[in-house]
């Protein structure tokens, strides 16, 4: 069991972060999730018959922690302080970007609806894979596609027109 | 000329009908802002060093937790061991009353 427990380590533990930073929006709360997630699968991995599919499995686990760890600590919006963000923001600063105009991802997800939120992080931290989106959140691929056109729709709409109204004034 | 849905922009890229009309172009170009902005936060978002490491601990101090203490086999040794060594103190004391008792009745 230990060589199979380090397998699935090394295999989802970015996936199981990932999941859980997507829902919970903080690194903190998410590797703490993570790492009772991967505990749990531990202890369940004895017991587990394979009548779903591992991966299935493992989600759903992560999925649960992360409605339980966010009914404790309330909904948070992803922070605006992530390194990449950050690395980022520094990186166009440095090569002469017109910062004004470049939106940042936290702000952005604010404005969503919740159950955007964490579709719209996912899949851009998975590579932009639909299915394993879908897979991850257990939920159809379609939905994971809608749901993506409408947030990013609405945002680069949203954007567009507070562009104008600034060129306005 | 009317705009297309958002859908069809999108997939006309700015080559279509975007490279005429200044309103389109704005909005898909509020879309590639929006993409790299989400790309740049979240592209290479991957468990914490420490994550994998913190969790083989976790599972070592617990499966050392249930490795079962021999502690009560021990205890239970003794206990029995003090019962034999009484049992064999007392016995010689007793055995002539067992004796005569015995003897008595018959």
């Amino acid at each position: 069991m230990a060589e199979e427990f380090e397998r699935i380590v090394r295999e989802f533990q970015d996936k199981i972060f990932r999941l859980a930073f997507s829902m919970l929006g903080d690194r903190a709360a998410a590797e703490e999730t993570a790492q009772d997630v991967l505990f749990r699968v531990w202890k369940g991995l004895p017991r587990f018959r394979a009548e779903s599919s591992l991966s299935t499995w493992i989600y759903s686990i992560t999925r649960n922690a992360c409605l339980t760890a966010r009914t404790r600590g309330g909904p948070r919006a992803v922070s605006l302080e992530e390194p990449a963000a950050r690395r980022e923001a520094e990186r166009r600063v440095a090569a002469g970007w017109p910062t004004a105009a470049s939106p940042d991802a936290g702000a952005l997800l604010d404005r969503l609806p919740a159950k955007y939120r964490h579709v719209v992080a996912l899949f851009y931290m998975q590579e932009k894979s639909y299915d394993e989106v879908a897979r991850m959140l257990g939920l159809p691929v379609g939905t994971v596609k809608t749901y993506l056109f409408r947030a990013r729709k609405s945002l680069a709409e949203e954007l567009a027109r507070e562009r104008v109204r600034k060129g306005a004034t | 000329m009317a705009c297309p849905e958002f859908e069809d922009l999108v997939r006309e890229g700015a080559g279509g009908h975007a490279a005429r009309c200044e309103d389109c172009r704005a909005l898909l170009d509020a879309l590639a802002d929006v993409d790299a902005a989400f790309e740049a936060a979240f592209a290479g978002v991957s468990a914490p060093p420490g994550m994998a490491a913190a969790v083989r601990a976790r599972v070592t101090r617990e499966l050392s937790w249930r490795r079962p203490s021999p502690l009560p086999e021990i205890l239970d040794f003794i206990g029995w061991a003090a019962v034999l060594a009484l049992a064999v103190v007392l016995l010689p004391r007793f055995l002539p009353l067992i004796d005569a008792a015995l003897a008595g009745r018959g």
